[in-house]
């Protein structure tokens, strides 16, 4: 890393300019570097830990902003009903709203693009069977899912509902390459490098996936969005992450009570932050996505 | 062709058969509906004989054959809160489903492809700049919240719009009923609608336009362009067909995601459609009215799909069948 | 500010054409409730939701007022004969919707009807008739014999409404359960599922044509659409309005707000088994006393509840105005805890449901919020009712969250239920969830059910809660309230009911 910085031409540093470039995209990179130092530090940065009930008294219940009426400190961003720093909430809740929407894509991104990269590129019966699956889970909306891993296990936990989320989610990513592979396999050079003799491997991991990426790249920064708010749909209807250790999501699906109560900020704080994360990150995977297109011109 | 066609049609009845029976494998968890229904101070007793009434106590291979060789016949089990039969009270509420996801689907294919190409063209129009950064926020807010906010606004401060329901019918000759002709249908329909329709939108946008940046750059569009062809038809003839197969993907893809958010949209907006229907036969264990939803999705899912598959084959002739 | 009142106006004015339609008739009214109606079956569904809007279209054998007090419906005067046998005088000149009169026929039907598990909510109740025979010469008067001495029996008749035996019973449980054809007071206009139902007044109505001509319900599950909707003046009254808003709601000019005791009890229940810590009864007591009940009743009920010491409510027989409510005190719940040999806490499990009580899932937080700060670590399972009743009813809970009121206003029905040993052949224990067993307990209310005079079990019931409470079978939290928000420049009176049902023939214009 440090080589390619010294070195004036190295490719790094040139990507490093048409990075610095493009404003939009810095933008959104730091806000989203600052969301996720803010979320990997919540437990140094945050006053309190709201997952903690301990250091939660609803003596605090519902108090505003440090600068409304009755405001006091620490609570900057107000309290929830129970008692919980808004401020501390959103640092807790941004760490559990990214590693939800991390993870799924990346579980679902890799699982996707591997099944929809076989099932384009061997085709036959095994392309029927991967893809046939695909549209046997896409009928089971999530919620119903969620659901059944509520009746089975005994409680809700984050970890439940990155597997609600994930079982359905890699169809996409599968769908997605599979049709980018069946496209790229018929282009010229594939079909050339398969007359010279390529192996199947070769050719799939040096022709087709880069070629087949940047469809997928732009879906999975969609979708990183899609599955936080897939969260916050779920804690919406009851069925999402615990009570006691909010999410972003849960926080706003909370906050919507109060809405018509006037109490603004329950909603406000964490919907401005979850709407910064997808915005900065969608940001970012455009120019990205525009970047590691092998056909766009430098 | 055709016997492309027939294979996937073959293959469709397969995954509904799969669906089917992991759909019917799932109520095992989900609940036990003799307990509503032998009401509150029912015995353990009285219960169990509910259970057998309702076939319930028997093994669940027993159960799911039972199911789907009546389901074959058309018949998909009466639901235990109504009484009536599942495939009546689902196909009642279809219209409005369909009418809602109808008008969604419009609003963001209109919006975002349209917009996708013409940005894709004017990079650098002001109108492009705020596109980009307005299809970002459609997509930045959990849909429950989008719903709540534009009825705060539009239904409470403004009453420009009714804050929910469907609002007057029509009754067509085949017993459909629609929102679509009278004014006050329309009327409730904006809202929802646009709830539903903006991530759909937000997603078609931002496709249209990548597909049409890499297509605007290719040869064959530079060839065309250097012979002297004129704009519009070049990018709506030439460029969009090349973008088409990603977005036809995604729009028979998105009726699923559809479907899935309309179930928020239409809570949020008490919309008497499909999606209200199922959230409540899931929360009061209607099992035959959830399993004969998800046939139903299924079917739907599966048509959209091989509808897609076959359109790959006319827009690129080049990608074979055997 | 001033400048977006200004902006609202003018934004208003522009669209005002299309906000004129919802100008009332006199005569009409428009409720907003939180629950679908899902079946108008009057014999199928115990469900108050349900019944509630058919106790428009049907009558019971008995009704009760606006206080909750029982008065002839149906029939016009009844009496407990001796223990076994109830005499009931029935109403003459009846007419259902379709025109048919209402005879003895129809009562005897309707009574059978709850024994067939197939259409039958009421099965338990069904099955306690023994028979139900007119007197001789006299075909308007009926005894009813129950199987065993059944002290509520009466108290029951409310909710099984009469139904006509000819149009019923040809048709089938769906169509039944879509059609109504009752005697009451309105008779089903129009039902749009899922959107609303529609009732128009009968004006042959055996007890007088009722005031408002035309009722439209309409279901609004989602809670702050519920809100927008008395806001914006979509619907006149809102049942069920959600308690975080009571407070900006009376600060509407437009709308009133209207509570009233609910007879509903919020309570926890605890297992007792060999090697649970709430075998130790100081446990139990650590547990009640460490909850700070009335700072929830504040700040998450929003002052819409009230304390409970016991879980019936003061109408039900059993009620013990004796019970005193143990104090708040979390010093002394560490010490118990400490006695019992849990100085370092322990760790459990709440279940609970998320879609059925007031703020069930706050409250569920704010007792293990509670329950931390004495040692105990408590994991919140907070699950659709769905599946938290089906667990509850497979008796395996460590501790769970539980609303209850009782129907029939007797104590020790509901007791069988939820305190009673776990016994399936005798049919008690089962929404014991956490299958408590407390053999005193048991042989009390063993004891209870032979007592046919009604005073002396009255003090029987009131015994059997006063012990319970004393060893902390179940911890009692609130009373829930019910909330109303209704528009102000409404032509009509209208009084909640304890039972929560919107009887509109009591609803009056102004």
């Amino acid at each position: 890393m440090t080589n390619s910085i010294a070195a004036p031409a190295s490719p790094g540093r040139k990507l490093l300019r048409r990075f610095l470039r493009r404003k939009l995209a810095v933008f959104g990179a730091g806000i989203l570097t600052l969301v996720f130092l803010g979320a990997l530090f919540a437990p140094w940065l945050a006053p309190q830990n709201p997952y903690d009930l301990l250091s939660l008294s609803m003596d605090n219940s519902l108090l505003p902003p440090i600068w409304a009426e009755g405001g006091q400190a620490p609570f900057y961003l107000g309290t929830d009903v129970q008692g919980r720093d808004i401020l501390s909430t959103i640092l807790y809740g941004s760490r559990t709203s990214l590693i939800v929407g991390v993870s799924v894509v990346f579980l679902t991104s890799i699982i996707g693009g591997f099944v929809g990269l076989i099932a384009g590129f061997y085709g036959g019966w095994l392309d029927t069977i991967i893809m046939r699956m695909g549209d046997s889970i896409l009928s089971f909306s999530t919620t119903l899912i969620a659901m059944l891993f509520l009746g089975l296990f005994q409680g809700s936990s984050m970890l439940l509902v990155i597997c609600a989320i994930s079982i359905g989610g890699w169809v996409q990513y599968a769908r997605t390459m599979r049709s980018s592979v069946l496209v790229v396999k018929e282009e010229d050079y594939v079909t050339g490098a398969r007359a010279i003799g390529a192996s199947n491997f070769r050719i799939a991991i040096k022709h087709i996936v880069p070629n087949a990426f940047a469809p997928l790249f732009v879906i999975a920064a969609i979708d990183f969005g899609v599955v936080i708010m897939l969260e916050a749909t779920l804690s919406f209807l009851g069925i999402g992450v615990p009570i006691t250790e909010p999410s972003l999501g849960m926080m706003i699906a909370q906050g919507k009570d109060f809405i018509y109560a006037g109490l603004w900020y329950l909603i406000l704080c964490p919907g401005i932050v979850l709407m910064s994360i997808i915005f900065s990150l969608n940001l970012l995977a455009d120019w990205l996505s525009e970047e590691i297109d092998p056909r766009a011109s430098k | 062709m055709w016997r492309y066609v027939s294979k996937r049609i073959m293959q469709g009845m397969v995954v509904l058969f799969i669906v089917s029976f992991f759909g019917f494998i799932i109520f095992q968890f989900l609940g036990d509906p003799a307990i509503a229904m032998a009401g509150q101070y029912a015995t353990q007793a009285e219960i169990e004989a509910i259970r057998v009434s309702l076939g319930l106590d028997r093994s669940i291979y027993i159960q799911y054959f039972n199911f789907i060789t009546n389901a074959l016949q058309g018949n998909f089990g009466i639901s235990y809160v109504t009484r009536l039969p599942a495939l009546e009270l689902v196909l009642q509420r279809l219209p409005a489903t369909i009418e809602l996801a109808i008008a969604a689907q419009v609003i963001a294919i209109v919006f975002g492809v349209l917009l996708g190409v013409l940005v894709a063209a004017f990079p650098r129009a002001l109108l492009s700049k705020f596109s980009v950064v307005g299809s970002l926020f459609g997509i930045s807010l959990p849909t429950f919240a989008v719903g709540i906010l534009l009825i705060l606004f539009f239904a409470v401060e403004f009453p420009i719009f009714p804050p929910f329901g469907r609002g007057e019918l029509i009754t067509l000759p085949w017993g459909w009923e629609t929102g679509f002709l009278t004014w006050d249908g329309l009327k409730h329909l904006v809202l929802p609608a646009l709830t539903l329709g903006l991530l759909q939108l937000a997603l078609l946008f931002r496709l249209t336009r990548s597909g049409m940046q890499e297509a605007l750059r290719s040869n064959y569009i530079r060839t065309a362009r250097a012979k002297g062809l004129s704009r519009f038809p070049i990018l709506f003839k030439h460029a969009l067909r090349n973008v088409m197969i990603p977005v036809i993907t995604i729009i028979g893809l998105q009726f699923g995601q559809l479907v899935g958010f309309s179930i928020v949209t239409e809570k949020i907006f008490q919309w008497p459609g499909t999606g209200n229907l199922l959230l409540s036969a899931i929360f009061d264990n209607d099992f035959p009215i959830v399993s004969t939803y998800i046939i139903l999705i299924a079917t739907l899912i599966v048509i959209l799909n091989t509808l897609v598959d076959i359109t790959y084959a006319f827009l690129n002739p080049r990608i074979r069948y055997d | 500010m001033q400048k977006l009142t200004l902006l609202k106006g003018a934004v208003t004015a522009m669209f005002a054409f299309t906000a004129c339609a919802s100008t009332a008739i006199a005569s009409d009214i428009t409720v907003g409730v939180s629950s679908d109606v899902a079946t108008m079956e009057p014999n199928g569904s115990g469900s108050d939701s349900n019944l509630s809007v058919m106790a428009n279209i049907f009558d019971g054998l008995l009704q009760r007022n606006s206080d909750g007090k029982l008065i002839p419906s149906l029939a016009t005067d009844w009496e407990r004969i001796d223990a076994l046998t109830w005499r009931f005088t029935l109403r003459q000149g009846v007419k259902f919707h379709n025109g048919n009169d209402f005879t003895v026929d129809d009562v005897l039907f309707t009574f059978n009807r709850l024994t067939n598990p197939e259409i039958s909510n009421f099965v338990n109740f069904g099955a306690q008739i023994a028979s139900i025979e007119p007197l001789a010469g006299n075909p308007w008067v009926i005894d009813i014999k129950t199987h065993q001495p059944v002290a509520f029996f009466s108290q029951n008749l409310p909710q099984i409404f009469m139904m006509d035996k000819e149009s019923t019973q040809d048709r089938s449980p769906g169509d039944v359960g879509q059609n109504p054809i009752g005697t009451g007071a309105y008779e089903l206009a129009e039902w749009i599922k899922g959107s609303h139902v529609a009732l128009a007044a009968n004006e042959d109505y055996w007890g007088g044509a009722p005031a408002m001509d035309k009722v439209t319900i309409r279901p609004v599950t989602e809670a702050s659409t519920a809100l927008a909707s008395i806001m914006s003046g979509s619907v006149d009254i809102l049942q069920d309005v959600p308690v975080s808003s009571i407070k900006v709601i009376e600060r509407n000019k437009k709308i009133d707000v209207l509570k009233t005791p609910a007879r509903r009890s919020i309570f926890l229940g605890l297992s007792n088994a060999e090697g649970q810590p709430g075998s130790d009864v100081r446990v139990r007591e650590a547990i009640s006393i460490a909850i700070n009940e009335e700072q929830i009743i504040d700040k998450v009920m929003f002052g819409a509840a009230s304390l409970a010491a016991q879980v019936p409510d003061p109408a039900t027989i059993g009620y013990n105005p004796d019970i005193k409510r143990p104090v708040f005190n979390p010093s002394k719940a560490k010490a118990l805890l400490k006695e019992a040999g849990y100085a370092d806490g322990f760790e459990i499990t709440l279940t609970g449901p998320n879609d059925r009580y007031i703020q069930d899932e706050q409250i569920l937080a704010a007792v293990a919020a509670d329950l931390a700060k004495v040692g105990i670590r408590v994991n919140v399972a907070a699950k659709p009712k769905s599946i938290v009743f089906k667990e509850l009813q497979e008796n395996k809970l460590e501790f769970y969250l539980l609303g209850w009121f009782d129907g029939s206003y007797d104590y020790g029905r509901s007791f069988d239920k939820l305190v009673t040993s776990v016994d399936s052949e005798k049919g008690t224990g089962g929404w014991n969830g956490a299958a408590y067993s407390n053999a005193k307990l048991d042989k009390m209310i063993r004891d209870s059910a032979k007592i046919i005079d009604v005073a002396k079990r009255e003090k029987a019931l009131q015994a059997l809660n006063l012990a319970s409470q004393e060893s902390f079978a179940l911890i009692p939290l609130h009373y829930q309230m019910d909330v109303y928000a209704i528009t102000k420049n409404a032509k009509f009176d209208f009084k909640p009911r304890p039972d929560t049902w919107l009887v509109f023939k009591e609803v009056t214009s102004k």
